[in-house]
């Protein structure tokens, strides 16, 4: 931090990563079951964006390969980038905010109540008869908000924030919300599969329409955590120390607590539950860069989007035509990080 | 010139009375200590006065305008606290935290400036930590996390620093080169400082006044001489002393006796 050369070479590689970022997406889009090359993908889009439309020559590629890129698999890929990013930025503001490298806006809650949040509003829409999807997303943020305030609440009895307090009643109210979830569940078999994705985590149901919908909110939440960055680096040497540095912490906490289940909300009403990607992402970045949150945020986000980008390519692919819940492989990569983080943390949760 | 009034201030933690109606009025330029037995409210009193606690009555100023009433940015402007212990888990580099002392200067955009290096690095070679400025915080002695968390204060280049018993973990030269630092800043630059202290002979030794706290009111305040007397002390601890002058200084000089 501060240090002007190391400054330079951040924003080199933030530009680096994000042209990286960029050919992976077209990578990820050449993968799949109908065999197509990187370059005929990249030509294809490259004819999706309006400006290029005249100068690419779209000779040589069969109509059916644009439909696949541009229909089908690049809005699944663009949707894993956004929802790859939101999850870690979240992650990582937890963390700061909490001063624990284990805090996780599913750990507090934010996930459960969004997947309840989804499911009551997939029940409705097909008791009612309403088709449309915006009112799902609005569910689920409410749903991750109720949650987290409710753990938030629970953490704070005896007038302060207590991060064990919190973590403990997340679990409690996470295990309550999947009982919930199931009861649901049982009553209304007809939409077991689609409900069931969301507990699991899965990009299947991915299309512009939703992009349209979740991109700009993640945007703006990742916007707000950077805009706060600063304050969770002087969070990270105690609350009452950023206090005396000039923060507002009471402010800070109810921003950050809100962005986070906002963003987490969003992206779980797309995807499901996918788990761990908000732990083990930012805590990679802190590795690589150091904990300034001014570069673990931003770095986040874009080593998230590219995880679970090949995540869920990989989850499409490996066992196709079948496919894995990409919340499935980021558990059974993220769990055993995550046990691997408590145990070299155990002398620190507190 | 007054820098901070205290008019009858309470702080209640529910129904558990910490301060109990406590007036003062602290000078500019001096250094004041506050004493008293554990649990007296020593770091409650300090903390009300640094604004991260709300009087729960009465009232704190600084420059007879209530604390309450500054931006919590502009109050670190005017006011650094050292808190007992300071633990980080992330590793920030000492450089990293000394700086983090300039952010009430720094825009929510702006980055470190030329000036807010040089500050820092005057802070930390104030304190002897320049040397250790790209260590790790998480890989330094606790002194020497103590003597950062000090620096980084200094780099918010406050009028008024309050330190919660800053030399505790210090060895002995470390205690005397704080103290004689913060001493320094009070009577060249005009600081003014309010440390709790643990030892009794450090504060009658540098302190220009001293409070003796007990049971959430002040029992005493005035200069050492005033202060530390044997009646006094042995009162408030509820312990046998023997005192003499200090050799050197004059001041008074605390023991405790075996009985």
């Amino acid at each position: 931090m501060g240090d002007m050369s190391k400054r330079r070479i951040c924003s080199f590689l933030l530009t680096a990563m994000v042209v990286l970022l960029i050919v992976e997406t077209i990578a990820c889009t050449a993968i799949g079951a109908a065999d197509i090359s990187f370059m005929d993908a990249l030509k294809a889009v490259a004819f999706k964006i309006n400006f290029l439309k005249g100068i690419i020559s779209k000779s040589g590629i069969k109509e059916s390969t644009v439909t696949i890129i541009t229909g089908i698999r690049l809005p699944r890929v663009i949707l894993a980038a956004f929802i790859g990013s939101a999850l870690p930025v979240a992650g990582a503001s937890y963390q700061g905010l909490f001063k624990n490298s284990l805090a996780d806006p599913y750990i507090v809650g934010a996930s459960s109540g969004g997947a309840l949040g989804a499911a009551i509003a997939i029940i409705i829409k097909s008791k009612l008869g309403i088709s449309g999807f915006s009112m799902v997303p609005f569910f689920a943020f409410a749903g991750a908000l109720i949650s987290t305030y409710v753990v938030y609440i629970l953490g704070r009895i005896g007038g302060k924030l207590s991060i064990t307090a919190m973590m403990l009643s997340g679990i409690a109210v996470n295990s309550m919300l999947s009982a919930v979830l199931s009861m649901l569940l049982l009553f209304n078999h007809e939409q077991m599969d689609q409900v069931i994705m969301w507990t699991m985590g899965s990009l299947q149901y991915a299309g512009w329409e939703q992009i349209e919908i979740v991109a700009p909110c993640i945007v703006a939440g990742i916007a707000v955590m950077y805009f706060f960055s600063r304050d969770l680096n002087l969070m990270m040497l105690g609350e009452e120390q950023a206090q005396h540095l000039g923060v507002n912490t009471k402010k800070l906490k109810k921003t950050i607590l809100f962005a986070g289940a906002f963003i987490t909300g969003v992206s779980v009403s797309v995807s499901g539950i996918i788990g761990f990607v908000g732990v083990f992402i930012p805590h990679i970045a802190r590795i690589l860069l150091g904990p300034d949150n001014r570069l673990t945020i931003p770095f986040s986000a874009i080593f998230g989007a590219m995880f679970l980008m090949i995540a869920d390519s990989l989850a499409r692919t490996l066992i196709s035509p079948m496919e894995i819940p990409v919340g499935v492989l980021t558990a059974g990569v993220g769990g055993p990080f995550f046990i691997y983080l408590l145990l070299k943390n155990k002398n620190s949760i507190e | 010139m007054v820098v901070i009034e205290a008019n009858d201030l309470k702080f209640n933690y529910g129904k558990n009375i910490i301060l109990d109606g406590i007036n003062f009025s602290i000078e500019k330029g001096k250094l004041v200590s506050i004493i008293g037995p554990n649990g007296s409210g020593k770091t409650t009193l300090l903390r009300n006065i640094s604004g991260a606690l709300r009087p729960s009555a009465g009232s704190i100023k600084l420059w007879n305008k209530d604390i309450t009433s500054y931006k919590k940015r502009e109050l670190a402007k005017h006011i650094a606290y050292v808190p007992q212990s300071t633990m980080v888990d992330f590793g920030f580099t000492v450089m990293d935290v000394v700086l983090m002392g300039r952010s009430p200067y720094i825009g929510r955009f702006g980055s470190e400036t030329h000036r807010d290096m040089e500050v820092a690095k005057d802070a930390m070679e104030m304190l002897g930590v320049l040397k250790l400025k790209d260590k790790k915080i998480t890989q330094i002695s606790g002194g020497e996390r103590q003597r950062v968390a000090i620096a980084c204060a200094l780099a918010q280049t406050p009028e008024v620093i309050m330190l919660d018993e800053p030399v505790s973990n210090l060895d002995i030269q470390y205690q005397v080169q704080v103290l004689n630092l913060l001493k320094n800043l009070c009577s060249e630059k005009g600081m003014t400082v309010l440390v709790v202290l643990h030892d009794l002979n450090l504060a009658s030794e540098y302190s220009d006044t001293v409070i003796l706290l007990n049971s959430g009111r002040i029992e005493h305040m005035g200069s050492p001489y005033d202060v530390m007397t044997v009646p006094v002390i042995e009162k408030a601890y509820n312990t046998k002393i023997y005192m003499m002058a200090n050799p050197i200084s004059g001041k008074p000089y605390l023991m405790p006796v075996r009985i």
